[in-house]
């Protein structure tokens, strides 16, 4: 397990995916990821696309991704215990 | 009046169980025989003249009159009824003979040899589904980033058979547009194929490109994955050449650059332009082997 901040997160999320004028900072753990940062199924690519490149991480199946997509919280956890770098 | 992509089949159930049964009780000839009479009603009726004239009319832009468009349609539903009697055929007798040259078995050969999978664009033309079920000189699992409606009735040729299929099918419409299964199969390695000219209505998500003399939507998200696991990229057509024999032809291979996370998909626009100009060469040839039976050209294809 390698720690893995919120704020590490949502660095890396704004750098790469149009947030499209969402306020990084008022989001928490709970926020839910696709509505609290006005993502769309475009980005759902890039989210995929992210967990590889940076953490090298690969979604075993749609309903482990439903649970992991589901708030920044969610995510942040699921990086933290399967992030390989 | 426009009509957009619905996902109905141009034939209903009934049409689809009168297919069976010629070809089951009759085989691929009696069935072809049928087909001349039932396509000749199917087409007069003015539904389906309409949603084949979509296209016609663009292919044929110089022909005048409801009678060129109506040999134009009955040509092109014939052989699309063709198809579906062969792709019978492969279901219910394991019956096809995929032709392909040495030169482009080698290509898939040497593409997949790089070890990033590999991503095959097509489109809704020639043989294609048949092919993607039946073709094996390319090593490695196959899957077609597929969409279904519950209108679609169109029966899979392992459907027939009862087998299980040699190719898995990823929902396009599913959570995060099946991106989740497209990235798995292409870390195994496996072969990934995306019908290049139809987005769902994912208007967001596609690219505006000039087919036939106007703009259409494809979508842009084969070329973003192409880009982001540096998987090589192969345009392929089946075109159909009856008696249940289809040739295999790899119009064009590339590698997509990586224009990174925050591109628009006006980024990918030169790698949509080579598959869409592809497809049309491919209609040139094969004028009577192109099956959107709706209005690619609508209006809003052109900001």
């Amino acid at each position: 397990m390698i720690e893995t901040s919120l704020d590490e997160v949502k660095k890396i999320l704004s750098e790469n995916l149009d947030a499209q004028g969402a306020d990084l900072n008022s989001l928490t753990e709970s926020s839910p990821l696709f509505e609290g940062l006005g993502l769309d199924s475009l980005d759902a690519i890039e989210l995929v696309v992210i967990l590889k490149k940076y953490y090298d991480i690969t979604i075993a199946n749609m309903d482990e991704g439903r649970e992991i997509f589901k708030t920044l919280g969610s995510l942040r956890a699921y990086i933290e215990n399967n992030r390989q770098k | 009046m426009a009509q957009n992509w619905t996902g109905k089949s141009l034939g209903n159930n009934f049409f689809q169980f009168l297919l069976r049964f010629f070809v089951k009780y009759g085989g691929r000839h009696i069935a072809y025989f049928i087909c001349y009479f039932v396509v000749l009603a199917y087409t007069l009726h003015p539904s389906v003249l309409k949603k084949a004239s979509f296209y016609l009319k663009r292919r044929f832009a110089n022909r005048r009159g409801l009678s060129g468009l109506f040999i134009d349609a009955y040509k092109l539903n014939l052989t699309f009824a063709k198809i579906l009697i062969d792709r019978a055929v492969f279901g219910i007798w394991g019956d096809i003979d995929i032709i392909s040259s040495e030169q482009d078995r080698q290509l898939c050969k040497d593409l997949l040899a790089k070890g990033k999978g590999l991503i095959i664009i097509t489109a809704h033309c020639g043989c294609w589904q048949t092919a993607m079920s039946a073709f094996d000189f390319m090593e490695g699992d196959k899957y077609v980033v597929y969409h279904k409606t519950k209108e679609d009735v169109d029966k899979h040729a392992h459907e027939l058979s009862g087998g299980v299929s040699p190719v898995k099918f990823i929902e396009s419409a599913s959570f995060c547009g099946g991106a989740i299964e497209i990235m798995r199969a292409l870390q195994n390695k496996g072969i990934v194929c995306f019908m290049g000219d139809r987005t769902y209505g994912a208007k967001n998500n596609s690219l505006a490109v000039d087919f036939l003399g106007a703009k259409i939507k494809v979508p842009y998200s084969p070329y973003r994955i192409a880009a982001a696991f540096e998987t090589p990229v192969a345009v392929i057509f089946f075109p159909y050449k009856e008696n249940g024999k289809v040739d295999s032809v790899i119009a064009k291979t590339f590698f997509v650059e990586d224009k990174g996370a925050k591109a628009k998909p006006v980024a990918y626009l030169k790698e949509a332009e080579k598959f869409i100009q592809s497809l049309q060469t491919f209609v040139e040839k094969y004028p009577y082997q192109f099956f959107n039976y709706y209005d690619l050209w609508t209006g809003d294809n052109n900001d």
